[in-house]
Order: C-alpha cells, then sequence, then structure tokens
C-alpha cells in the first residue's frame, strides 16, 4: 500500500493504473487512469456521452471494483475500506434517482448521516443540525416533511446534494449533479461549493463547460477510454482544442462579468444542410483544421 | 393502533359456532368458568387461534415490507421468492407420501415440519442461486426465486398427477388455513418469528438505503451484501414459520404494506412496525370471518377471506396510485 | 332416476336417462365395457356381466379378476387414447366433480357413448343397478341385485330398536378437519345404520370447525382410513376432544374408506358393519366382524 508521508501534501484520492469495467470480463471503459485530487481542488470531470464519468464516480467510491490498477482514499486502500469507511471519506450525487417509495425530503437527507452513526444508536444533536444546515443551505427546509417523489427533477438534486453536504466528506462527487435546476439555482448550488472547506475537494462531472470554467480550478477530460486532458482551465479554452475534443465548431469569449474564458458552439458548423442539397453550409472561417469533415 | 390491537385481540373470542354467553367468556378468562368444553373452547381452541392469526399475520405483513423495499418491487410480496412454493412442495411430498399424519415431534404431526423445512429449503437455494457472482443482486434473486417456484409447482403438480387422491388434501393445504391448528403449532412458529422479527426490524433503517439501489445505498455506507442476507433470512424465517402452520395465506404481505404507506410514509422502520400490528390485526379479523361467515360451522379458508379483502382493495390503490402520478 | 319409456317400444330396448339427464341409446347390448369408477366393476360382476369389462382404472382391484384388464389412468383423468384404441361401447363414469364431467366430454367427441351417474343414497345407487341391467340386457339379473341389497338392509331395518339413534361424526379426512354432509351416502348409511348424521349442511363434504364439532357433541366418532385420510387422527389423545360424548364413551371407530365413502354394492357391508358398531348387543354375530376392521 502506498500513502503519502507528508499529511499536508497528501491527496485525498489517488489512482494508479486504474482500467475500468462493469464485470471482470467484459469491455474496459477506461483504462490507465493515473491522478490524484487533493483538498482544495474543485475538477470538472467533462467528456461526451458514454465516456465513462458515471463508472469512474462509482469506481471512487467504491461501488465499481477495478479489473486493474488500485486506488486510495485519504491513505488507505479502497479495496481494503468497508463501505461506512468510504462513506465518510466521499461522498455522492448521483445523477438520477428513483423516487420509488416516497420517502420524505428529511429522511433521505438524514441518510448522509448513516455513516457516523453507531449501529444501535440513532442520530443525536450533532446530525440533526447537519441535516437542517444542509436543507437550509439548499432552500429545502420547507419541503422537508413532502415525499420525494413529489418533486420535480431539480428539487430532488437540490435533495441530494442536502444529503451529501449533509455526509460532511472531504471529497464530494457529484455526477451531472444540477442538470435539472433552472439557471438560477444552478449557481446558486455552485456557489456552496466553493463555500466549503480548504480541507475538502470536489470532483463533478458536468455538459456544460462553461460552469466549469466559471467554478473549476482544474479539469480531468476523459475521451476514447483514457484521460484526454486532465490540467487548468484556461488552456482548454483554446477555439482549436475544444472544437477538436468536441468535434464541432466552437468559438470563445471572456465572460463580460469576470473574465473567465466561455465556449459558444456554432449552429449548423458541422451538420450537412438538409436543403442545401448535400453542401454544407458554409461558415466564416472555412476551413478549419483538425475538424473532421462531412463525409 | 396497540390499543385498537388489544381490544380487537380481546373481542375476538367472542365469536364462535360453539354458543358460549358473554359472562361466561369473561368467567372462562378469570379462571371460574366450570364447563369443561367451555373452557376448552375458549382457552384451547380460540385462543391459539387468535394468536397464532396475530403472529402469521403480523410476520407477513412486516415480510412484505422487506420484500417490497429489497426488491425495490411495490408489486413483491413474502412469497416471491418462492418461499410458498417451498412450503407447499414440503407439505405435498408429505402429504403423497403418507406421513403426513404420521411422527410426532413436540407433539405435531409431520405436516407443518415437512413445510417448514421445504419452505427454509426453498428461501436457501434462492439465496445461493441469487448469489452466484459474489453479490445478492435483486434481478438475480427475483430469477432465482422464479426458477425455483416454477420447478417446485411442477413438483407439485406431479405428485397431484401420480396420486390422485392427495389432490384434494394438497389443494386444501395450499389454500391456507388456520383450522384445527393449536398452541403446538404456536410454539412451533414463535422462535422463527422472534428471531426473524428481530432481525427485520434491526435492519428496517438500511431498507430506506436499499430501495434507493445498490450504489447509492453503498455510497451512503451500507454493506449492502451483509444486509441483505440479514433482512432476507430474517423475513424469509417468518414467512416460512407462517406457511409451515398455515398455509399459503395471500395477500397480508402485499396490501397491508401499501395501506400503511399510504398513511404514514414510506419510513421502513415505522413502515414495518405499523403494518405489523394492521396485518395481525387482519388476520385477526378475517380468521374470525372464516369460522362465522358460514351457517352451520363450516369453515372458509382463511386465504380465501384474506384475497376477497384484498383483491378488491389492491386494485384501488392500483387506480389510486395511477390518478396520483398524472 | 328414471326410465325413459315414453315410446312405445319393443322390450329390449335399450334406453336409458343418465344422471346428466341425458338420453343415452345403444343398438345392441353393451358388450365392451370400461367403467372408469371402481363401483361399477363389482355392480357388473355381481351381475354376472363381469366379462364384459375390457379395461379398469389405475386404482381398481377389486373384484381380484380385473387385475389382469388394462389400465387406462384415473377416474379423474382418464387417458381418452387408451380408452379409443380399447373401442369400448359403453364408458361409464361416476359424477359429482366437475373434472370427471369434463372426461366424459373428452370421450363424447370422440363418439364413444358416455354415460354419467350420480349417487347420494342407496335409492340412487338402486337406480344405477337398474339401468346398468337395462344397458347389459340383464335387467333381471339386476332386479335380483337390487333385492337381495334391500334384503339386507331391511334385515337390519327390522332389529333395530323404535328410538331415535345415536349422533354419529364421520371424519373424511383430519387435519383441516372435512367431514360428511347429508348429501354423502355416509349419511345414508348411518340412517340405515340407526344412527344420525350429526352434521345437517346439505353439501357431499363440509370444512367443519372443531368448536362446531364440540358443539355437535356425537356419541360416536368415525374416522375413515383410506387414500383420503391415510393416518387419521387418534382424536382420544387431543386434549381439545376430551368433552366429546364419543370420546368420554370410547366410542371412536376407524372404519375402511371404501366400504363407506365410495358409493358402491359394499356400502350394504357399511350399514351392517356400523349397525354391529352402533348397537352392539343387537347383532353379537356382526359385532364380532366389525371390531375385526378396527
Amino acid at each position: 500500500m502506498k500513502s503519502v508521508s507528508q499529511a499536508h501534501d497528501a491527496p485525498l484520492f489517488y489512482c494508479q493504473g486504474l482500467e475500468l469495467g462493469y464485470a471482470k470480463q467484459s469491455e474496459t471503459i477506461l483504462t490507465g487512469l493515473d491522478f490524484s485530487i487533493h483538498a482544495g481542488e474543485i475538477v470538472a470531470l467533462l467528456g461526451p456521452n458514454g465516456a465513462g464519468k458515471s463508472t469512474l464516480i462509482k469506481a471512487m467510491s467504491g461501488v465499481v471494483a477495478p479489473q486493474a490498477g488500485q486506488a486510495w482514499l485519504q491513505g488507505s486502500s479502497l479495496s481494503d475500506l468497508r463501505p461506512r469507511e468510504v462513506a465518510r471519506c466521499c461522498a455522492v450525487v448521483p445523477q438520477q434517482m428513483e423516487a420509488l417509495f416516497g420517502l420524505r425530503v428529511r429522511t433521505l437527507v438524514s441518510m448522509g448521516r448513516y455513516s457516523r452513526l453507531s449501529f444501535w444508536s440513532g442520530p443525536g444533536s450533532e446530525d440533526r443540525q447537519a441535516v437542517d444546515a444542509a436543507l437550509e443551505a439548499t432552500g429545502m427546509t420547507s419541503y422537508q416533511e413532502r415525499p420525494v417523489n413529489r418533486l420535480s427533477g431539480g428539487e430532488l438534486q437540490r435533495v441530494l446534494l442536502a444529503r451529501a453536504l449533509a455526509q460532511q466528506a472531504p471529497l464530494l462527487l457529484l455526477d451531472e449533479p444540477f442538470s435539472a435546476m433552472d439557471m438560477a439555482w444552478r449557481v446558486r448550488c455552485f456557489d456552496l461549493l466553493l463555500e466549503r472547506p480548504h480541507s475538502s475537494a470536489v470532483l463533478v462531472a458536468l455538459h456544460d463547460i462553461n460552469l466549469a470554467a466559471l467554478y473549476c480550478n482544474r479539469i480531468l477530460f476523459l475521451k476514447e477510454r483514457v484521460i484526454a486532458y486532465d490540467g487548468p482551465v484556461e488552456p482548454v479554452f483554446s477555439e482549436k482544442l475544444l472544437s477538436d475534443l468536441y468535434e464541432t465548431k466552437i468559438k470563445i469569449a471572456p465572460h463580460p462579468e469576470t473574465g473567465r474564458p466561455q465556449a459558444f458552439p456554432v449552429p449548423g458548423a458541422r451538420c450537412v444542410h438538409p436543403f442545401a442539397g448535400g453542401r454544407r453550409v458554409p461558415t466564416p472561417d472555412e476551413p478549419m483544421p483538425g475538424t473532421r469533415t462531412g463525409h | 393502533m396497540l390499543g385498537l390491537t388489544g381490544i380487537s385481540l380481546a373481542a375476538a373470542i367472542f365469536p364462535g359456532a360453539y354458543p358460549i354467553p358473554f359472562d361466561a367468556v369473561l368467567a372462562t378468562l378469570s379462571g371460574q368458568e366450570t364447563d369443561a368444553t367451555r373452557k376448552i373452547v375458549i382457552l384451547d381452541i380460540r385462543l391459539s387461534r387468535i394468536c397464532l392469526s396475530w403472529l402469521i399475520g403480523s410476520g407477513l405483513a412486516a415480510s412484505g415490507v422487506v420484500f417490497q423495499g429489497l426488491l425495490r418491487n411495490p408489486l413483491a410480496d413474502p412469497f416471491t421468492l418462492g418461499v410458498s412454493s417451498g412450503g407447499a412442495f414440503g407439505a405435498s411430498l408429505a402429504i403423497t407420501l403418507g406421513l403426513a399424519g404420521a411422527g410426532s415431534v413436540f407433539g405435531l404431526r409431520a405436516l407443518p415440519m415437512a413445510a417448514l423445512a421445504g419452505a427454509l429449503a426453498a428461501l436457501a437455494a434462492v439465496v445461493a442461486l441469487g448469489r452466484i457472482g459474489g453479490q445478492l443482486r435483486r434481478e438475480t434473486l427475483v430469477l432465482a426465486g422464479i426458477v425455483i417456484s416454477t420447478f417446485l409447482s411442477a413438483c407439485i403438480s406431479l405428485f397431484k398427477a401420480l396420486n390422485e387422491e392427495s389432490v384434494s388434501a394438497i389443494v386444501f393445504w395450499i389454500m391456507g388455513s388456520l383450522q384445527g391448528r393449536s398452541w403446538d403449532h404456536v410454539l412451533l412458529i414463535l422462535p422463527y418469528y422472534l428471531l426473524g422479527c428481530s432481525l427485520m426490524l434491526a435492519f428496517s433503517r438500511e431498507l430506506d438505503f436499499l430501495s434507493l439501489g445498490e450504489s447509492q445505498a453503498r455510497q451512503l455506507g451500507v454493506a449492502t451484501t451483509q444486509v441483505r442476507l440479514a433482512l432476507l433470512g430474517g423475513a424469509g424465517l417468518v414467512t416460512a414459520a407462517g406457511v409451515a402452520v398455515a398455509g399459503v395465506i395471500g395477500f397480508v404481505g402485499l396490501v397491508v404494506p401499501h395501506m400503511v404507506r399510504l398513511l404514514l410514509g414510506a419510513e421502513h422502520r415505522p413502515l414495518m412496525i405499523y403494518s405489523a400490528l394492521l396485518g395481525g390485526l387482519l388476520l385477526v379479523w378475517s380468521d374470525v370471518a372464516a369460522r362465522v361467515i358460514l351457517p352451520g360451522g363450516a369453515e372458509l379458508p382463511v386465504g380465501v377471506i384474506t384475497a376477497l379483502l384484498g383483491g378488491p382493495f389492491f386494485c384501488f390503490l392500483l387506480r389510486r396510485q395511477r390518478a396520483g402520478h398524472s | 332416476m328414471c326410465l325413459l319409456r315414453t315410446n312405445p317400444c319393443p322390450a329390449q330396448e335399450l334406453v336409458i336417462k343418465d344422471d346428466l339427464e341425458r338420453q343415452i341409446q345403444l343398438k345392441t347390448p353393451a358388450q365392451r365395457i370400461v367403467a372408469l369408477y371402481g363401483a361399477f366393476n363389482e355392480i357388473l360382476f355381481a351381475m354376472g356381466v363381469g366379462d364384459r369389462l375390457v379395461a379398469r382404472t389405475q386404482a381398481d382391484a377389486i373384484p381380484p379378476e380385473i387385475t389382469g384388464l388394462p389400465s387406462i389412468g384415473t377416474h379423474m383423468r382418464p387417458n381418452v387414447e387408451r380408452i379409443v384404441g380399447l373401442g369400448p361401447d359403453l364408458v361409464l363414469q361416476m359424477g359429482g366433480r366437475k373434472a370427471a364431467r369434463q372426461s366424459v366430454d373428452n370421450l363424447e367427441r370422440f363418439g364413444i357413448t358416455t354415460a354419467m351417474f350420480h349417487v347420494e343414497t342407496f335409492e340412487d345407487l338402486f337406480s344405477v343397478i337398474h339401468r346398468l341391467g337395462i344397458l347389459t340386457n340383464a335387467p333381471g339379473k339386476a332386479q335380483d341385485m337390487i333385492h337381495q341389497m334391500r334384503e339386507r338392509l331391511n334385515a337390519v331395518r327390522a332389529r333395530l330398536p323404535h328410538r331415535p339413534g345415536p349422533l354419529v361424526f364421520f371424519e373424511v379426512r383430519s387435519g383441516n378437519l372435512l367431514t360428511a354432509g347429508q348429501a354423502s351416502i355416509v349419511t345414508d348409511i348411518i340412517s340405515h345404520a340407526g344412527g344420525k348424521n350429526c352434521v345437517e349442511l346439505n353439501d357431499r363434504l363440509v370444512r367443519l370447525s372443531e368448536e362446531e364439532l364440540l358443539r355437535l357433541a356425537p356419541d360416536v366418532y368415525l374416522s375413515q382410513r383410506g387414500p383420503m385420510n391415510p393416518a387419521p387422527q387418534d382424536i382420544i389423545r387431543v386434549s381439545r376432544f376430551a368433552t366429546l360424548p364419543a370420546v368420554q364413551n370410547g366410542s371412536v371407530h376407524i372404519v375402511d374408506e371404501q366400504m363407506f365413502s365410495r358409493p358402491g354394492p359394499r356400502n350394504v357391508d357399511a350399514v351392517e358393519q356400523l349397525a354391529a358398531i352402533l348397537y352392539p348387543e343387537l347383532f353379537p354375530e356382526l359385532a364380532a366382524t366389525a371390531a375385526d376392521t378396527e
């Protein structure tokens, strides 16, 4: 087992040669993963659909066992940890939840405290305070007695975020956590992530690269079974690189308030226009180097 | 609810085929009755049946909560995983081999013992099949349950075909009845009931997590495989014990959890406790109905009463739920 | 139950009405008979036409002559293919249960004449014998047989006292207690033997609560032993029945299922045996044999 001795520099998560798939024999989804996450980071996990973002999050939280390689959470080998110990280190906001039986909002948020309770004891005042605070932060206090199957998609995502906050784990793994929220709540929830203590870190799987630019200080881009990019945000925001990564034409401009780079897709840049007799719709600065063309 | 349970358990002792005046019942209960037959009817026949029906009803309802949460399927019931088929198989085997009345362990005939063994064996087989690959996954479990159930049902049909004379005995047994049961039967199931219920209650909080699915339960810190095994064992024990002495009594384990969920919400610990109370009540009164509803002291199988009550109510629930979603 | 003799026809016309109220007509007396119920074998042998049987059901072994015949399945699920293969001109079935009716329908589809009978009393039984006599063109033999059976029943009745007899309970199956109701042949056997079936419900079989058994307080408790009840309960040892008059009198008896609850000629034996159980002092010569069967 490898553990980093310097406490200050010790990564919250660290993996080496990680290879992921859903069963031992089946096709590998991600391979050769080597990266670490340190306290204070907010990492955006980007990549096209099916790149393995959810699989990676499941592997980091111990639900999917790796086909090869090893991972460490706070210095302990993930495979040696019991679920309760993993849950104390990392909290997960899943992409979706099927609210089958309509548990109450407060019950669901209180579940975040499970890993901190002993088998015999019920929740104490500390647990109740953590739940109250999480409900308050996500604006769900007045909803706490409502069954979760009566909530809208965005509200449910706020409940799931509240649950993860109540868990008070140093590592927060979020899988497209705000996709169903309106713009205001999306921003408010990201602001919440910024308020977290410096000893903690966040990995958030996103589709919206602009939100990543506004809030994250590092980008992890998955593509074609490997990490295609791992590094700071700014270098990614080159028009050529992004156009290559997403295989569509992308323009970049600074955010009017913060000055952070923002990416804008260009309509019709790649598709063959159905009414143009098979010709591509011409775009201002064609041809684009490195972009695949129509056929 | 507890009060209602107490009152019901007391009230259920009055109706019955053997006419006993109100004050004589009270006299019997206070130990002042001198008529031997009255004492037998009250203390031996009615009281033991009330206790047995309460135990079985509450056990089935609590197991229903577990199976629905565990399998994440609101249509699951205590018999989904083949426990009933196992019990019926054991009983049919005993009937076919002519062992039904033979032997006596703790003053009991071989039939309930064979049914208990069959039910537990079926459960063990389902768990063993469901554990292929190390984890106890609900899809595998349900499939294993279907496979075992279907196979055992085929075996029962084979017994029926081989021995025409035993058909009616098997059919009557499968229909579920508390007729002719005694304190011996209460004693037979009590250890299984207590062990099973403690397991279910101890892990009732974890059911909330399991109902969210494997990944979320694990991510929140639940050792899912062990918890599933404990819950399955507990619910299986209680169901097997019930099947062993009373045959298959349907709908209690399916409908009662839904009724309580409608009134109380979905949190599994209160759901399990109140379902047990309501399930016990339901079966006590269904059994009272089964023994007094027909004229001339004829009995209905109590399974028929619960099905008659449960079927329409379940349709109502389904309609209501669909209306709620749209 | 009655003969159909409406139109003027020759004496040898082979027409009856079966118990489904259907007219059964044969052109020639039945020569190849398949009985789907054991009692018919006994009746046909007693009438001297047993040699016309060409098959038996799996469970039948009485009289012993028929064990050499091919088996065609069971009473409730006869093998239609085998029956058709034997080319019978008459199939006999005893009714009551729906499944038996279905087997009849299956056979009729192959054009095989099938008569269905239903017996609840001795009179029904006599009517069946009478009609079998017609179909086999042995009416005289049938009459003789009926006459003999009536004589034996009358002989029993003549010796019975003129007072209400004891209340009798008949256990068809223990466990989930099942008993014989008024529609069962057992009730008629009991009354011919000078007793009274304490169960007054009109069904053939009744699931009875134990409380009701205690309320009925029978003087005599009969358990049948046979395929329906392989292990009759020993109620003397069951504490909850300790106050039952039958238990206190020591009047608990085990009888043969075939003899008591299957309609057939041996029901007369059952009457004689039961009379000896109920009135041992009046039937000393029968009481000895009755005791043997316990």
